[in-house]
C-alpha cells in the first residue's frame, strides 16, 4: 500500500536499545567526487570517491523509574571527567519501518544541553558515522 | 628507445630549453657568448595524472623503473599532448625525454592515485 512516512514513524536505537525520548533525528550522507578531467576535455569530469555520513538528533533528558539516564550511551563519551577512549563507538540504528533502516557505527561528537524555564531539558547530539553503513534499506528500492 | 605510457594527463606544464652556449666575461663586464649547436635541450615538461587507476599509475612508475630510473631516454606518445593540435615545438624529432626526478605518487581513494612526473628534454 502506498504511504508517506511522518516523524512519528521515526525511531532511534543505540546499541540495540530503543531511545524513546527522541524529538528528532537527521542524517546527512554525501559522496566526494574525484576529478578525472584530462587535458583534452572541454568540461570537467568526475567519478565517485568516498562516502561520508554524519547526523544529529535531539533527545529529551529523561530518567527512567530506576533513575537511569536513557541517553547515557550517547552522552557518556562527551560529558565526562576523563579523556574519551579512542576506540569508543556505538551502533546507531535509524528507522522509519522495519524494512526502512540505516545502521552504522558512530562516534557521538557533540552534545548541546539546554535548560530553559518552562521547557523540558533537551540535548542536541551530533554524530559522525565511522566506516560504511551496515544497513541501508532506507535508500533501497 | 621506449615510449612513455599512452595516458592523457590532467595538466601539463612546459618550460622551453636553451641552446648550448659558452659565456666569457671580460673584467669590465662585457659578455661574449658562443653558440655551440643548433639544438635546444634542457626543456622541462611536468605532467600530472590526477586520480588515475592504480593500474595506470603503476604503468608510469614501471616505465620509470624499466628505464633505469633517470638514466634512460624515451619518446612521448601523442596522448601526453592531448588537447593540443600542434605540439611539434615541444616534442622535437631531434629530442628525447628523460626523467628529471622520480615520479611522485599520492595514494588517495582506494584504487586511485595521482602521479606527477617531471621530464627533461635531451638531444637524441
Amino acid at each position: 500500500m502506498a504511504k508517506h512516512f511522518t516523524g512519528s514513524d521515526g525511531a532511534l536505537y543505540v546499541g540495540g536499545t530503543h531511545i524513546a525520548k527522541i524529538r528528532n533525528w537527521s542524517l546527512n550522507g554525501s559522496v566526494e567526487t574525484l576529478d578525472v578531467t584530462r587535458t583534452d576535455d572541454t568540461a570537467r569530469k568526475f567519478i565517485y570517491g568516498r562516502q561520508t555520513y554524519s547526523g544529529s538528533c535531539t533527545a529529551l533528558y529523561y530518567e527512567d523509574d530506576a533513575g537511569a539516564l536513557e541517553m547515557n550511551t550517547m552522552l557518556s563519551n562527551i560529558i565526562r571527567t576523563s579523556g574519551t577512549s579512542a576506540t569508543a563507538t556505538a551502533t546507531l540504528l535509524l528507522q522509519l519501518a522495519s524494512d526502512r533502516q540505516i545502521q552504522a557505527t558512530v562516534l557521538f561528537t557533540s552534545a548541546d544541553i539546554s535548560a530553559s524555564t518552562g521547557e523540558i531539558v533537551s540535548v542536541n547530539l551530533g554524530f559522525q558515522v565511522s566506516g560504511n553503513l551496515s544497513i541501508a534499506t532506507m535508500g533501497a528500492a | 628507445m621506449s615510449n612513455f605510457p599512452s595516458v592523457k594527463p590532467s595538466s601539463r606544464a612546459w618550460t622551453p630549453g636553451t641552446r648550448s652556449q659558452s659565456l666569457y666575461q671580460s673584467l669590465d663586464g662585457i659578455e661574449i657568448r658562443f653558440i655551440h649547436g643548433s639544438r635546444v635541450t634542457g626543456q622541462r615538461l611536468t605532467l600530472v595524472f590526477e586520480n588515475v587507476t592504480d593500474t595506470v599509475g603503476k604503468s608510469i612508475t614501471d616505465h620509470y623503473a624499466d628505464n633505469g630510473t633517470t638514466f634512460g631516454i624515451f619518446d612521448l606518445p601523442a596522448e601526453v599532448y592531448a588537447g593540443m593540435t600542434s605540439y611539434a615545438h615541444i616534442n622535437s624529432a631531434t629530442n628525447a625525454w628523460r626523467y628529471f626526478s622520480p615520479p611522485q605518487v599520492s595514494f588517495l581513494t582506494p584504487g586511485f592515485q595521482t602521479v606527477s612526473v617531471e621530464l627533461l628534454g635531451v638531444a637524441a
